[in-house]
């Protein structure tokens, strides 16, 4: 995924590792200020010593700048592209063979594929972390051999301790952040569901459900504030140790006259300092582990076992006067072997009483399934072959947020005049008549519509496609009487120049149907 | 009708509920207080000691090294102890105080009277329930013990200079006007950056997940790519929103790098003139340096918590006004069971001053069906939510089993009412635990008969794990027809005197419609039932139907009376029956089968 950035990757790693070299050089140049001009009261060594600081400082500020915003840019546009490719496989008309749910799949999209981009921020800052301590290693080892050799040898032995200690952090953070995201889930959910709770006056009984993930969420936070404890107080008593340790041999040398005072206090500071980054190399294991994880969640998604052969569906003209359809035995789990001839430019109503079986006739007509047995020819040539094309919307009558008129075209632009006749045939003038007309905004997922009034836009939208075999199945299931009668009379019209197929069992359409076949 | 986001609380008040949530806890508040106070005077003896070592090479004090160096071990292991104890101690408080806080909004949320939360809209209480006590529990488990045990360690650290030198504390102070105007500006600018970041992301989760959802309507119109690209426009404006925030926090983070900077040569020139005026020794200039050096980590922790603390605050706010609003006082309901009568007389309401029932009266015997038939918006679901409770009559009175429902008192019996919606919700958890909330602590047995009974005992057994299946979000997805059945089974358990259906059988299509009609049937059996139907079929089956149109009752009579009369009801049915030919009479059959 970073192949095309491989620059922006390498300034991002560069920009870090940088940024950890000049915060080891502070106490370095501590020293060396104390050593050259405070010691000795040299105004001059004051000047070029404090200089240096300077020069130290601007390196940090300007490798922080660059790493900080390379891995933001690396990192962010690296989300998007695995984004883009995961939402078109998620849209991809070969569908999936196992379905999953979408809150999954929301979390895939969204936590999984930002981890997974966060790569860049592992191999960075564990890259910059690594390069920390080495260059307090070589800032030691010039100063004295033995003491370099003392953090070369300390530094993974408290790396070793630290990730020791991470282990049951990261378990418990995760089932901490696990029952957080559970309590916050069944608020949600039966927040959203309080108009059934009302219902059945399960008030307390909601009440009580919450209270008790509440409970375990609070349990989980305070087994976490413990392991959070614990590691604290290891990694500072590591860092103390290792001070201590310094401090001891580096005093014993400076006494000895092997190191002067100013080496012993850059020595010192580099003892504080180190304990930083060993703490931040403990947690790279994990970091990269999470990474894993993530990645192997959205190539997952990305590998699916497809429904059917992605189809090679050709945009082409629709046939003047529809295409005829025929269905050869076709059979779905809950279909039995279903034998008919719709003509074209005809009007046929299927009679699917099992809803499973409607649902998936649909399906098959939709090109999402593949039929147990049988098959489908359009105009004489295979379904899956057929450049003409069929539409067979699922039952549900799923929107979008935006405009009334952005759900009636859905991305295929058209005049007013064929707008007028939709808003017609589906009976929506009473939707259109209000506030805003077309305009009107429907809200997320059309939720500001009723059911009915989602089904009738649903309705006109397929209406208004040029398909050479229209599918409709039970399209007025949730519309009243009263308005499904009058439905029923205009659908005719708009019927003309291509195939029409009502499947399912609502009487109110069959009759403007030229003939009804019977599964 | 126009939204009314739930109140938000000033910050008096959020101060009133912080202490009044945090009354009972002023002991664990000082413990930790102190014990973090303790940790950061640990953590000062270390420079201290560094400094003394110094001190003693300059010196040639040999001897007084073994003893330094045992001291910073030995603080070193204090400081490391008391810090992750109050750590630990702030944490447990601020989720103790956190977990309450968030049980009693949520308590409060789902207690809401319906007009509050018609007019809030449902989103509005969902992401106050996750969204506002997810920041602050995230800020309570994350930034607070950091940001607490930093804050006593640069207090604590500047009076360690202080006692060093009044000098050393005064060249410190050099950073501070550097660290508040970057600090202001970064809050200027962060703010609504960040803001439209959160914005930007959700609305990129939002065109996901409406994708996502509605995958069969995109592969069938073929305009996957579209799709796509609107997904993508969205991800775009997101990484541009990243990049701009990443831009302000970098731009603070070098600010404060600037004030460390200057912070540190001010130190360090103090140093200078102090030891060439002989008023501090070279070890004290070198613990002066390594205290400031040793700030840098806490005043960045303080610093760059500000926002973070900032955020929270709103949340908290937002959290606490909930609690401000009035709790819907829960109609005491009797036992399970029996049957019992209705009365609407001269009953008037209005939705923000729009009538939608005007003077309606009727009666129903105990036991009796009756089907509200009228045009959408003639006052049928009004009708329902009066008979919840859901809504209060403006005028006139509604009687339930002879009870006002204006007048109940906490002795009152209310017989209990039951209703199935449009669009039933299925709750996300077991099975089983879904039925629960309408009969908690039922048996496995009561639950099975509850399913047999509406007829989904077959497809709940043949679930991947039964009763124990997960449903609802991210789980097990149940047809249309199957949360109907559910929601049947619960009224069931719910075992209510009246029973009110709202085109419960309105979604489903096909034989669902017959199946529901069935089950509907074995609810309805031996209770008051109101059913409101757009199906004329369900009418046909009442025992009376009450005509609806425009707030008031036009007509009501037995279905054949009403046919025959050739009113409005009889030019509704002539409409509705003109295609159905064959198809009534079988419905009708199932219905009276299962009866």
């Amino acid at each position: 995924m970073f192949h095309r950035r491989r620059l922006l990757v390498a300034g991002s790693i560069a920009g870090l590792v940088g940024h950890q070299i000049a915060e080891a050089l502070v106490p370095v140049v501590i020293g060396l200020v104390i050593d050259r001009a405070i010691a000795p009261g040299d105004p001059g060594a004051l000047a070029w010593t404090l200089a240096a600081l300077g020069v130290v400082f601007a390196g940090l500020l300007l490798s922080w700048r660059l790493g900080e915003l390379a891995s933001v840019r690396a990192s962010e546009f690296a989300g998007r592209d695995v984004r883009r490719g995961l939402v078109a496989r998620l849209l991809s008309p070969r569908g999936f063979a196992a379905p999953r749910s979408p809150g999954e799949l929301l979390s895939i999209a969204g936590t999984d594929v930002d981890r997974t981009a966060g790569i860049v921020w592992v191999l960075g800052s564990g890259g910059a972390q690594l390069a920390a301590v080495l260059t307090a290693a070589v800032a030691l080892l010039a100063i004295s051999v033995p003491l370099g050799i003392l953090v070369l040898v300390a530094a993974p032995v408290l790396v070793a301790v630290m990730h020791f200690a991470t282990a049951p952090l990261e378990r418990r953070m995760a089932s901490e952040q696990a029952a957080v995201a559970a309590a916050s889930a069944t608020a949600s959910d039966l927040l959203t569901g309080l108009r059934t709770i009302a219902g059945i006056g399960a008030e307390q009984a909601a009440v009580e459900r919450f209270e008790r993930v509440n409970r375990r969420s609070l349990d989980a936070a305070k087994r976490a504030v413990t392991a959070k404890a614990v590691y604290a107080a290891v990694s500072l008593a590591g860092s103390a140790l290792l001070l201590a340790a310094i401090a001891w041999a580096a005093g014993a040398e400076a006494l000895a006259g092997t190191i002067s005072v100013g080496e012993l206090i850059a020595v010192l500071g580099l003892a504080q300092f180190v304990t930083w980054p060993i703490g931040g190399l403990a947690f790279v294991t994990a970091e990269l582990a999470t990474v894993r994880a993530s990645a192997t969640r959205v190539d997952g998604v990305l590998a699916a076992e497809a429904a059917v052969d992605a189809p090679a569906r050709p945009v082409s003209t629709p046939a003047p006067r529809g295409a005829e359809l025929v269905l050869d035995a076709v059979a779905t789990p809950h279909l039995a072997p279903l034998s008919a001839v719709v003509p074209a430019g005809s009007v046929t109503a299927i009679r699917v009483t099992d809803h499973l079986a409607a649902r998936e006739l649909v399906e098959v007509l939709a090109g999402a399934r593949r039929p147990s047995s049988g098959r489908v020819l359009v105009d004489g040539v295979p379904l899956e072959a057929s450049a003409l094309p069929v539409l067979a919307p699922p039952h549900e009558a799923t929107l979008f947020a935006g405009t009334l008129r952005d759900n009636l075209e859905l991305h295929r632009a058209l005049d007013d005049a064929r707008l007028e006749e939709l808003v017609r045939a589906a009976a929506l003038d009473d939707v259109v008549s209000g506030a805003g007309g077309l305009e009107r905004p429907v809200g997320e997922r059309g939720y500001s519509l009723s059911g009915g009034q989602r089904q009738r836009v649903a309705l006109a939208r397929a209406l208004g496609r040029d398909a050479a075999v229209l599918v409709l199945h039970d399209p007025t299931s949730a519309v009243d009487a009263v308005t499904e009668a009058r439905i029923a009379e205009r659908l005719r019209a708009a019927a003309t120049g291509r195939t029409t197929v009502l499947v399912a069992a609502r009487p109110a359409l069959e009759r403007l149907a030229d003939r009804l076949v019977t599964a | 009708m126009s939204t009314t986001p739930l109140p938000v609380a000033g910050p008096r008040e959020t101060r009133r509920e912080l202490r009044r949530l945090l009354r009972g806890r002023a002991g664990a508040l000082s413990v930790a207080a102190a014990v973090l106070l303790l940790a950061a005077l640990a953590g000062l003896a270390l420079p201290a000691a560094l400094g003394g070592i110094v001190d003693a090479v300059l010196g040639g004090d040999s001897g007084a090294l073994a003893p330094l160096v045992l001291v910073i071990a030995g603080v070193g292991l204090g400081n490391a102890l008391l810090t992750g104890l109050g750590r630990a101690l702030v944490a447990r408080l601020g989720e103790r105080v956190l977990a309450e806080l968030r049980g009693l909004v949520v308590t409060r949320l789902i207690r809401l009277p319906s007009t509050v939360v018609e007019r809030a809209g449902r989103g509005d209480l969902v992401s106050r329930a996750s969204t506002d006590t997810r920041i602050v529990g995230d800020v309570v488990s994350n930034v607070l013990p950091a940001f607490a045990s930093a804050g006593f360690t640069v207090v604590v650290t500047l009076v360690g200079l202080g006692a060093l030198d009044w000098r050393f504390a005064l060249a410190a102070l050099a950073a501070v006007p550097v660290q508040l105007l970057a600090l202001r500006a970064y809050l200027k600018r962060a703010r609504p950056v960040y803001r439209a970041a959160r914005a930007a992301e959700g609305e990129r989760a939002q065109r996901i997940l409406e994708s996502v959802d509605a995958a069969e309507t995109v592969r069938a119109f073929g305009v996957s790519a579209d799709r796509e690209r609107v997904v993508d426009e969205a991800a775009l404006h997101s990484v541009e929103l990243e990049r701009r925030a990443a831009r302000v926090s970098v731009g603070f983070w070098n600010q404060l790098n600037l004030a460390e900077f200057l912070g540190l040569a001010a130190v360090l020139g103090a140093g200078f003139l102090l030891v060439g005026a002989e008023l501090a020794t070279v070890g004290a200039a070198t613990t002066a340096a390594l205290y400031f050096h040793a700030l840098f980590g806490p005043v960045g922790q303080v610093l760059g918590s500000v926002d973070e603390l900032q955020k929270a605050a709103a949340g908290l706010a937002r959290l606490v006004g909930v609690l401000g609003l009035p709790e819907r006082s829960p109609r005491p309901a009797s036992a399970r069971g029996g049957a019992a009568s209705l009365e609407f007389d001269r009953v008037g309401f209005a939705y923000d001053g729009a009538p939608a029932l005007d003077g309606v009266s009727f009666d129903v015997a105990p036991g009796e069906t009756v089907a509200l038939v009228g045009a959408s918006g003639a006052g049928k679901s009004t009708v329902a939510a009066l008979l919840l409770g859901a809504l209060e009559p403006e005028r006139g009175r509604v009687l339930i089993g002879g009870i006002d429902v204006g007048a109940v008192t906490a002795e009152t019996r209310m017989p209990r009412i039951g209703l199935a919606g449009q669009e039933p919700h299925v709750f996300a958890g077991p099975l089983a635990d879904d039925l629960r909330l309408a009969r908690p602590g039922a048996a496995d047995g009561e639950l099975r008969a509850a399913l047999d009974a509406v007829g989904a005992l077959g497809w709940v057994d043949r679930l991947p794990e039964g009763l124990g299946t997960v449903v609802g979000s991210g789980g097990h997805r149940l047809t249309i027809v199957e949360a109907q059945q559910l929601a049947l089974a619960r009224l069931l358990l719910h075992d209510p005197a009246v029973l009110v259906l709202d085109e419960a059988t309105a979604a489903a299509g096909g034989d669902g419609d017959h199946v529901l009609d069935r089950a509907i049937a074995r609810v309805a059996a031996g209770r008051t039932t109101m059913t409101i139907a757009h199906r004329l079929d369900q009418a046909a089956r009442a025992d009376r139907v009450i005509v609806l149109d425009r707030g008031g009752v036009v007509e009501q009579g037995r279905h054949d009376e009403l046919v025959e009369a050739g009113g409005a009801y009889g030019r509704l049915w002539a409409a509705w029956s003109a295609g159905r030919s064959g198809e009534r009479e079988r419905g009708d059959a199932c219905g009276r089968m299962g009866a």
